[in-house]
């Protein structure tokens, strides 16, 4: 009895892991992500902002930021103007960021100055650094035109005259 | 010769393709491709800002150019002295029976394709011609904005459908903003 036992005993086999349908997904799994891998800067899109569908195909470059979001504008990430009004036809600018000039916001002006006078000491320093003027203005698709003229008005009054508008690609990625 | 009943048999065991180092390597591969992948790709669209003309040579070869167009893009609450509806107002010279009106369509958003077609017309005629002038109502949205450009700078998938060697054609890359009524 005991022999027979022995004999079951050395026949069962140690059960193996299938790992067969687990090596496809990940084989799918790798392909979709080698076809959405990118090499281009990824923009940091801000909080409360939608941005409005192109077919434009430039690529993001590293450039200062300016977001006009649903309620407020910032500099890279650093708020400086909370805007009034909700829809497209109440959105404006408080009266008190204009000064001498009616579609200046000095608010915004005087922080991109200071931006640029850093860029350009820099720039100054080390020849490797060049200050083009680049700009990236990310606005929610709902933003009035009148407060995208006086943000592009303003970055230009500042200094920086290479204007980009940051949109969503609508073609295949 | 053994009779069959005396024969042994070996059991041929199934060979098993060993999958382990190819799965330590895959868990691996995924996560970085998964902090470098691309889901939402941004892109920009360029407008650099006008060079104003400084030397009196400058200055003569604008005031020589004949050639002139102007999409206006007028809103509903913009009052407007083209039509009183909103839509486009296309005008330039290349037009000899004056400005073109496109209204906005059934679904009440602006003829982004129709402009793109009168875009088209107008290259036909001044294949040369780069520059644009959008002139735009106060309370166009910034979506509608980026239509009109897209709609002037290329030939869009719309047009495109049945003349598929058109799509992206380069039209009027350079532009300039301005505000209606400013």
């Amino acid at each position: 009895m005991s022999r027979f036992k022995s004999k079951r005993r050395a026949r069962a086999q140690t059960p193996q892991l299938q790992i067969t349908s687990l090596l496809d997904i990940m084989t799918v799994l790798l392909f979709f992500l080698l076809k959405s891998f990118g090499t281009t800067p990824e923009l940091n899109i801000s909080k409360n902002l939608e941005l409005p569908k192109s077919v434009s195909t430039r690529p993001a470059v590293y450039a200062l930021n300016i977001a006009v979001s649903k309620n407020e504008i910032s500099v890279d990430g650093e708020s400086i103007i909370a805007l009034q009004g909700i829809s497209k036809e109440t959105k404006r600018l408080p009266q008190a960021v204009f000064r001498r000039d009616p579609d200046l916001i000095a608010p915004l002006f005087e922080l991109l100055a200071k931006k640029r006078s850093y860029a350009a000491k820099l720039a100054k320093r080390d020849p490797l650094i060049k200050f083009k003027g680049d700009c990236i203005i990310q606005a929610d698709q709902d933003t009035p035109f009148h407060i995208i003229k006086k943000v592009l008005y303003t970055a230009g009054q500042a200094g920086y005259l290479m204007l980009n508008v940051a949109t969503l690609s609508t073609k295949d990625i | 010769m053994r009779p069959p009943s005396q024969r042994s048999y070996r059991r041929k065991q199934e060979q098993e393709l060993e999958l382990t180092p190819m799965m330590s390597l895959f868990v691996g591969l995924v996560p970085f491709l998964l902090t470098l992948a691309v889901f939402t790709k941004v892109t920009l669209i360029s407008l650099p800002l006008p060079k104003v003309a400084q030397t009196e040579q400058e200055i003569r070869k604008v005031e020589k150019e004949k050639f002139y167009l102007r999409v206006y893009i007028i809103d509903r609450k913009t009052k407007n002295q083209v039509r009183g509806r909103p839509g486009f107002v296309v005008d330039s010279n290349a037009f000899r029976k004056g400005p073109k009106f496109l209204p906005l369509t059934k679904e009440k958003s602006y003829d982004t394709t129709g402009l793109n077609a009168v875009m088209l017309e107008v290259k036909k005629k001044n294949i040369k011609r780069k520059n644009v002038i959008i002139i735009s109502g106060k309370y166009v949205g910034f979506q509608d904005l980026v239509r009109t450009l897209d709609a002037t700078r290329e030939i869009l998938p719309e047009l495109a459908v049945n003349n598929p060697e058109l799509l992206g054609v380069e039209l009027f890359p350079d532009v300039i903003m301005d505000e209606a009524g400013s």
